[in-house]
């Protein structure tokens, strides 16, 4: 009866698995509305047998011929129009062409590359800032009305900000913020539908598309008919109305400038800005050289309150835009697949290690849960995506003309807006495959990263894992470190990879709550490889390094002995590592040598001994170096 | 109260696309799996599927017993999935030669595991479908279907049953 209930569990774990594995992943559902709509349906019959069959045939005929004689009707009709519309010189217009071209987004796949250790940071737009989307739109408090109003007002206090947003977006931010902005990057898979495009050229606008996108990489294919569409020309539009933006398509116009008390206010043509100070004209600058000069003064903007501006320039974005020329070959809607990669987004795993059981002399017990934190700053959300992160150093090459980042690593405060930590009941999970010589990890449904948010996903959780606890010599006096060697291995709850990452150290005390031991980071880790976790000095062990001896017989030669003393001050056994360093860049032989040793590389020797309670340890070893 | 399968497919015969979207959603995991357990293959299952759908909805007018809907569609995948396996077979066998033996893979024990529900009667096919696939708990699927609780567990007892020999026996 147990063998069948473990059996049926299995089945049922099977059947998830199974499942998962079936669940809709192609773009094309997203359409099957669409599609549904475009087929003729007919009416029901709702009688059975022979005689309905008969009907039904009959039905089918006359629908035939009705269609036919419609068809052949509706084909006359429209040979008289064309014909009427050329002899008048107007080319025939499609249904679609009295209707504005709309794209509606239909499903969008995010794929997120985790910081490299190899790369150099590309950054995307300079002049989109590091901080993602910081710039795109006035700040909080700014009174920019766009775009129906006869003048634009804008806040004074953003004015004076404008230029240093960028670098307060640098300091903000805590270390996923410094990693995020410039150093991580992101593959974005947008489908949209693009309705009522007419033949010939169309101007089609996609919004909701991050701010730091590189647009060198932007693509845009029609799914619904690849070869009938072309596109023609492409533009990011990245000069967003901030109120930078609109000073710098102001100058030479008129402006005004009100003061704090708003009861003075100055008029005059803008001749040019920086941080503090305005420029004003009192008429426009003219490039004839005998006509009289103006006369100008300079405006304090900290005195001011605001700036109104006469109208308000032409071709500003309030959000980064994609605007496309395409050329439709066959009027009607097209399935678009947009990709193109984008800076400010970052990932990176971190591990939480629960000591449950410590045993320093069997091994240690533990708990490891993973999880992903997802920063986004690329300045747009992602909503109801597709999400794949990608483990592993992939390459980059830094963008030449980007401007170097500042990294800001002793800043705790989050700039983020929201923290999400997510406690995914299944199914929404992360499924790691291998990709090239990469990890891929898949949610298996979608999830929102909204802008200017961290995500949390869990990753992995593993019970009851067993650590052999390890004390480090390394070079130095005492303390020594204490090590957790944890293998990554089936046997031990774990045998899977595990992306790099920090790990906390935590472990129960006598009241049963969570004290935090340490922090250590581990490198990408496959599967059946072994973890060495730091977490810090061993009050209980300590141990020092000595040069006993150095003699040189001749030039080119020298002999050295050297000594570690180890002190075990537990009450238990303890195993121990000490790690001897040589002069690599000589050969060298170990001649004598009081205990077995490993050569770790050219330069590291690795004495593991285990020490009984209370004991010291001397190794002793001598090493003969010659060029 | 959700409408049942029955009162949706009597609905969407009648030309009510979102009743007929509704199925979609219902139908469309199971569906793939089981092209896929005919095929062999992920590959194309989905666009199979797709395809089942748009069929289903233009021949939906002359279903003359919504009831049977279920079978009906699966009916029609079957169909559309034997005609494609007939139209790529020449390729595959150019591709694969006889002595190539591959390990199996995981997805080759879920295909196999797809094609088993597959050969489970339709009463049975149906219940795994729906608590699995579209992840619905036995009073939902009850619900859906219009039977009782009870029934659905049986049927599913049953299903785990014959699935566990067909898997043994395949073994």
């Amino acid at each position: 009866m147990s063998d069948e209930q473990d059996q049926d569990r299995e089945l049922e774990a099977r059947l998830e698995e199974a499942a998962r594995w079936c669940q809709p992943r192609h773009p094309g559902w997203q359409t099957l509305r669409d599609r549904l709509g475009q087929q003729e349906t007919v009416a029901a019959p709702r009688s059975t047998g022979r005689e309905a069959a008969g009907r039904a045939h009959a039905r089918s005929l006359r629908q035939r011929l009705l269609t036919l004689a419609a068809g052949l009707l509706a084909a006359a009709s429209l040979v008289t129009v064309i014909s009427l519309l050329t002899r008048q010189g107007i080319e025939p217009r499609t249904v679609a062409a009295n209707l504005d071209v709309e794209v509606q987004r239909r499903g969008i796949d995010v794929t997120i590359f985790n910081p490299s250790e190899n790369q150099e940071p590309t950054l995307y737009m300079p002049v989109v800032g590091w901080g993602g989307a910081v710039n795109q739109t006035p700040q909080s408090g700014t009174t920019v009305q766009l775009p129906s109003f006869s003048y634009v007002q804008v806040d004074q206090s953003s004015l004076v900000n404008a230029q240093s947003l960028q670098v307060d977006a640098n300091v903000q931010g805590g270390r996923l913020a410094s990693e995020a902005a410039g150093l991580g990057m992101g593959l974005v898979k947008d489908q949209r539908m693009v309705l009522h495009l007419k033949q010939g050229d169309n101007i089609v606008k996609f919004t909701d598309v991050a701010a730091s996108i590189d647009p060198t990489s932007v693509r845009l294919v029609s799914e619904t008919d690849p070869a009938g569409i072309q596109v023609v020309e492409q533009n990011f539009e990245f000069d967003l109305a901030s109120a930078d933006g609109l000073l710098k398509r102001s100058l030479e116009r008129r402006v005004t400038c009100i003061g704090k008390n708003e009861q003075s206010a100055i008029d005059g043509f803008l001749l040019s800005y920086d941080a503090e100070t305005l420029v004003l004209a009192d008429r426009a600058p003219d490039p004839d050289p005998k006509a009289p000069r103006p006369k100008t003064q300079t405006v304090a903007r900290s005195t001011l309150k605001a700036i109104r501006l006469d109208e308000m320039p032409k071709d500003l974005y309030t959000r980064p835009t994609l605007v496309w020329k395409l050329r439709a070959k066959t009027p009607g809607d097209h399935l678009t697949t947009l990709s193109y990669l984008c800076g400010n987004m970052a990932w990176q795993a971190d591990y939480v290690v629960t000591i449950l059981k410590s045993d320093p002399e069997a091994g240690d017990t533990l708990d490891l849960t993973g999880w992903v934190s997802i920063d986004n700053r690329c300045g747009a959300t992602f909503d109801q995506a597709g999400l794949k992160l990608i483990a592993g150093d992939v390459n980059r090459v830094r963008d030449p003309w980007a401007p170097v980042p500042v990294q800001t690593e002793t800043v705790d405060d989050f700039s983020v807006q929201e923290l999400v930590v997510l406690a995914i009941p299944p199914p929404k999970e992360l499924i790691a495959k291998d990709f090239f010589e990469y990890k891929l990890y898949t949610l298996s449904q979608p999830s929102t990263v909204k802008d200017r948010q961290i995500k949390q996903l869990s990753l992995l959780t593993a019970h009851n894992v067993t650590a052999q606890r390890r004390y480090r010599f390394d070079r130095g006096g005492s303390p020594l470190t204490t090590e957790l060697v944890v293998k990554n291995e089936k046997a031990n709850g774990l045998g899977r990879p595990l992306p790099k990452g920090r790990v906390a150290f935590v472990a129960l005390d006598a009241d049963g709550e969570g004290q935090l031991l340490g922090r250590d980071h581990i490198d990408h880790t496959p599967k059946d490889e072994t973890l060495e976790l730091k977490l810090g000095q061993a009050f209980d062990v300590t141990g020092g390094f000595s040069t006993v001896s150095s003699k040189s017989p001749h030039a080119g030669r020298l002999i050295e002995t050297y000594e570690i003393r180890v002190r075990n001050h537990k009450d238990v056994p303890i195993n121990v590592r000490a790690v001897g360093h040589l002069h690599g860049e000589r050969n060298w032989q170990v001649t004598k040598t009081t205990d077995d040793y490993v050569k770790h590389d050219f330069r590291t020797l690795y004495f593991d001994f285990r020490m009984k309670a209370n004991s010291e340890k001397t190794i002793t070893y001598t090493v003969d170096y010659q060029r | 109260m959700e409408k049942t399968d029955i009162q949706l497919a009597a609905d969407a015969c009648r030309g009510d696309a979102n009743a007929f979207g509704i199925l979609v959603e219902r139908y469309r995991a199971g569906l793939i799996g089981y092209v896929a357990g005919l095929l062999h293959t992920r590959e194309d299952a989905e666009e199979l599927a797709q395809e089942t759908f748009l069929r289903a909805w233009r021949e939906a007018p002359k279903l003359n017993n919504p009831a049977t809907f279920g079978g009906w569609l699966y009916r029609i995948a079957h169909n559309l999935a034997m005609s494609h396996a007939r139209k790529r077979r020449p390729a595959l066998l150019a591709d694969d030669p006889p002595d190539c033996v591959a390990a199996a893979t995981e997805e080759d024990h879920t295909i196999a595991l797809l094609a088993a529900v597959n050969r489970l009667g339709e009463p049975h096919r149906e219940v795994i479908a729906r608590k699995y696939f579209d992840r619905l708990t036995i009073e939902e699927v009850a619900g859906q279907l219009g039977i009782p609780a009870g029934t659905v567990r049986s049927r599913l007892s049953r299903a785990y049953s014959e699935l566990r020999k067909m898997l043994t026996d395949e073994s």
